[in-house]
């Protein structure tokens, strides 16, 4: 019957209504035999997809369309029992040109006297298969570009459930994806409860925006550990405005945070130094400076930043920057104690350190300044105190002085005199001379002692309190006291405080100091003239001067010039000087914080000249 | 008893200078005493005599160290520049009222200075001169 469906000949009506349904079947057809499995009939659409002739496939076994691999597995198939209807599955067959298709196979057994045949239907899948292929290939791809970034991506849908979460889950959170899709929430978990407000603000927000959003937070590891995530994310809107998806990225940035945390620690800490840094470059501009060197300088930071070092630091000099910068290059390290200018233009001493480095193939300087005005102050203090000790010692030696010399001149006298007193007979009249002689002497001495006692006295209070004093008051005062004895002179006295009368001093002192010039200057006055005593006031470099000048006996002060002011010192001997008048006037005034000086010349007179302290302005 | 002819006392206290006058004279111990508040005087003086009177140069000098002017010290740098014939007779003693140590060996340090003796003169002082500096033996002088 087969024979004659090939033949195609002397076919009743309904057969060859069959064989044009084979013939013209768009779906590829054949039949072969089972046993031999030569091929015994083929369609048109068969001869068109595989390119072999009717008369070609007629000599071929169905074994000539397979892949030579195939083969084994195909004859297992057809030596198997099967079905009539037997959905054999997808294929890959050989075309005649050699290249292969993709085929899903029907037959059906075609039971017949002389053995089984098959008639098989063949699908071309060849297309349907590459489109596959080609979406697994795209699809590996996209697995190989979600493995290799570092990002973790992942999706979650309307309800927040997380629906897809790339590989890298694991290796950064030691969770697997399969966790992830297992425990929706797991990531919300893992947020560390501080930040998961940054979720719950921006939900809302990426529900109902396309915009892309992005939080920095912290996340808790399978292990334990805080990881810093930055995510980044953008809600999927369908057309109604509504949430179908959120995709997003999250990222390790735990290193990141660590070193900006470092650095924001180092930051703070220079900031917040006493010390005043300053960073430049080699042409001595500045690249940064931290807070301790805009208020050491006294200039706001875009200020300063304006500025050179040289500007800052004047003994550079702007000549010299490049030569200072080439020894800083060489030594690396560089220790100057300077001056810096401010912005009021003060200079303060300091003390620089300038640090030389090299960063991004740029040589920089790393300057830290110190204050050094209290070193300096203690050094100051120092040589004052070296000073002031100095000054003790020369007293101690003046004291010895005194005692050896003036203290023991009147005791030496004393003794001498009572040697000779006449004891056997009273009414010797050489005994009224030397008691007269013995009273002066003990006078003398009562007064050395009492100065003594007045200078110690002065000297033992360091620190003195000192007022306002009006010098012409003061002067009133004498005058009143010197009525007594000197009432003769009091005339000659000529005072004028136009230029000023307010010193700072201690009233006793300044008592004493004017009394002792005026009084010295009418014990020293020259027989030859009349005395005149002139007293004024002048200032000289915020310190107001007293002057009292006389027309007196003078002192040669080529000879005696360095002792005059000494403990002692005495310039005239038939005069009942003790030497003690100047040096106390020296004692008081410098205890006040003045000094004292003289201008004198023999046979002309004196001017003694008192430098005080002069009140503050302001009132 | 002989007795010097002629002392000299530089000291500016008048008052030591009228005791020493007084135990002088009390002990006979010289014929005259010339008494010199400033040493500049005393020098003048002196200056005056080896001009006019070498004969009568003073055998003795008492001088005192602290006084206005010129001092002790600067007296006896002066003292050196005069005729050396006449100062080797001539016994100089300081007399002062210290009892620093640095002042007695500065003055036994110089060799103008024949010693140093501590205030007041008394008899005593006068006698140690006496009997250990040779007294001018009037016989020789006479012959």
């Amino acid at each position: 019957m087969i024979e004659s469906i090939t033949d195609g000949t002397a076919l009743p009506r309904e057969r060859e209504d069959y064989r044009i349904l084979f013939e013209n079947n768009p779906l590829p057809m054949w039949v072969f035999d089972t046993d031999s499995l030569q091929f015994l009939m083929v369609n048109a659409s068969a001869v068109k997809l595989y390119g072999y002739s009717k008369e070609e496939f007629l000599q071929m076994t169905i074994k000539d369309i397979r892949p030579q691999e195939d083969i084994s597995t195909l004859l297992q198939v057809t030596a198997s029992s099967r079905e009539p209807l037997n959905y054999a599955g997808e294929w890959v067959h050989l075309k005649k040109d050699g290249t292969q298709l993709y085929v899903e196979v029907v037959s059906h057994a075609l039971q017949e006297d002389d053995g089984v045949k098959r008639l098989v239907v063949v699908h071309d899948i060849t297309a349907r298969k590459l489109a596959e292929k080609q979406l697994a290939e795209a699809e590996r791809h996209a697995q190989t570009i979600l493995a290799n970034i570092v990002e973790i991506i992942f999706s979650f849908n309307d309800k927040m459930e997380m629906t897809y979460v790339s590989p890298q889950c694991y290796s950064i959170l030691g969770y697997t994806p399969q966790q992830f899709y297992e425990d929706k929430l797991l990531w919300f978990n893992l947020v560390h409860p501080e930040d998961r407000y940054l979720f719950e603000e921006a939900l809302p927000k990426i529900r109902t925006s396309q915009e892309q959003f992005q939080m920095e937070y912290r996340i808790k590891t399978a292990s334990n550990d805080e990881k810093w995530f930055i995510t980044r994310c953008t809600g999927q809107l369908n057309k109604n405005g509504y949430m179908t998806r959120m995709d997003g990225s999250a990222i390790d940035i735990t290193h990141r945070k660590v070193m900006e945390e470092k650095l924001r620690f180092a930051d703070f800490s220079i900031e917040r130094a006493s010390e005043a840094f300053l960073w430049s470059r080699p042409d001595g501009s500045l690249v940064r400076v931290n807070r301790a060197a805009c208020v050491m300088l006294g200039f706001r930071e875009e200020e300063l930043l304006g500025l050179r070092m040289y500007e800052i630091a004047p003994s550079f000099g702007q000549q010299d920057w490049a030569k200072q910068w080439a020894s800083l290059e060489e030594l690396h390290s560089l220790t100057v104690e300077t001056e810096v200018k401010d912005a009021a233009g003060e200079l303060h001493p300091v003390e620089m350190q300038l640090n030389y480095f090299n960063f991004e193939q740029k040589s920089y300087s790393f300057t830290s300044i110190r204050q050094i005005v209290e070193r300096k102050q203690a050094e100051a203090e120092k040589a004052a105190l070296t000073e002031e000790m100095a000054r003790q010692n020369e007293h101690l030696r003046q004291f010895a002085y005194i005692v050896s010399h003036n203290l023991r001149a009147p005791v030496a006298n004393i003794v001498g005199l009572t040697n000779l007193y006449n004891r056997k007979s009273s009414a010797d009249p050489i005994n009224s001379v030397l008691i007269s002689k013995l009273e002066r002497t003990s006078q003398r001495l009562d007064t050395t002692i009492r100065d003594l006692n007045e200078i110690l006295s002065i000297r033992s209070k360091t620190e003195q309190v000192l007022e306002k004093i009006d010098l012409q008051q003061v002067f009133a005062d004498i005058k009143e006291s010197l009525s007594g004895q000197f009432i003769q002179y009091t005339g000659r006295i000529h005072a004028d405080f136009l230029e000023g009368k307010e010193v700072m001093g201690v009233k006793g002192y300044v008592h004493s100091i004017f009394l002792n010039l005026i009084t010295n200057a009418i014990k020293y006055q020259d027989e030859a003239r009349d005395l005149e005593i002139h007293i004024n006031t002048v200032f000289s470099n915020g310190y107001l001067c007293l002057q009292v000048q006389d027309n007196g006996l003078g002192i040669d002060l080529v000879k005696q010039g360095g002792k005059i002011f000494g403990l002692y010192r005495r310039f005239h001997p038939h005069i009942d000087g003790k030497g003690l008048g100047l040096y106390m006037i020296k004692t008081q005034a410098e205890t006040m914080g003045g000094w004292v000086d003289v201008e004198s010349e023999v046979g002309k007179g004196s001017i003694f000249k008192v430098y005080f302290q002069i009140p503050p302005y302001n009132d | 008893m002989t007795k010097y002819q002629k002392v000299f006392l530089i000291d500016d206290d008048e008052i030591h200078n009228f005791l020493c006058e007084n135990v002088i004279r009390g002990q006979q111990f010289s014929e005259s005493v010339n008494s010199f508040l400033w040493a500049e005087e005393a020098l003048d003086a002196l200056k005056a005599i080896v001009d006019n009177d070498p004969q009568s140069f003073p055998e003795i000098i008492f001088l005192d160290i602290n006084m206005p002017g010129m001092d002790g010290w600067e007296f006896i740098e002066e003292y050196k520049k005069l005729p050396k014939e006449l100062t080797q007779q001539c016994l100089l003693f300081v007399l002062s009222s210290a009892v620093d140590k640095n002042d007695i060996t500065h003055a036994r340090n110089l060799s103008e200075v024949n010693d140093f003796f501590s205030k007041p003169l008394t008899s005593d002082i006068l006698n140690i001169i006496k009997e250990q500096y040779s007294m001018p033996n009037p016989d020789i002088t006479q012959k």
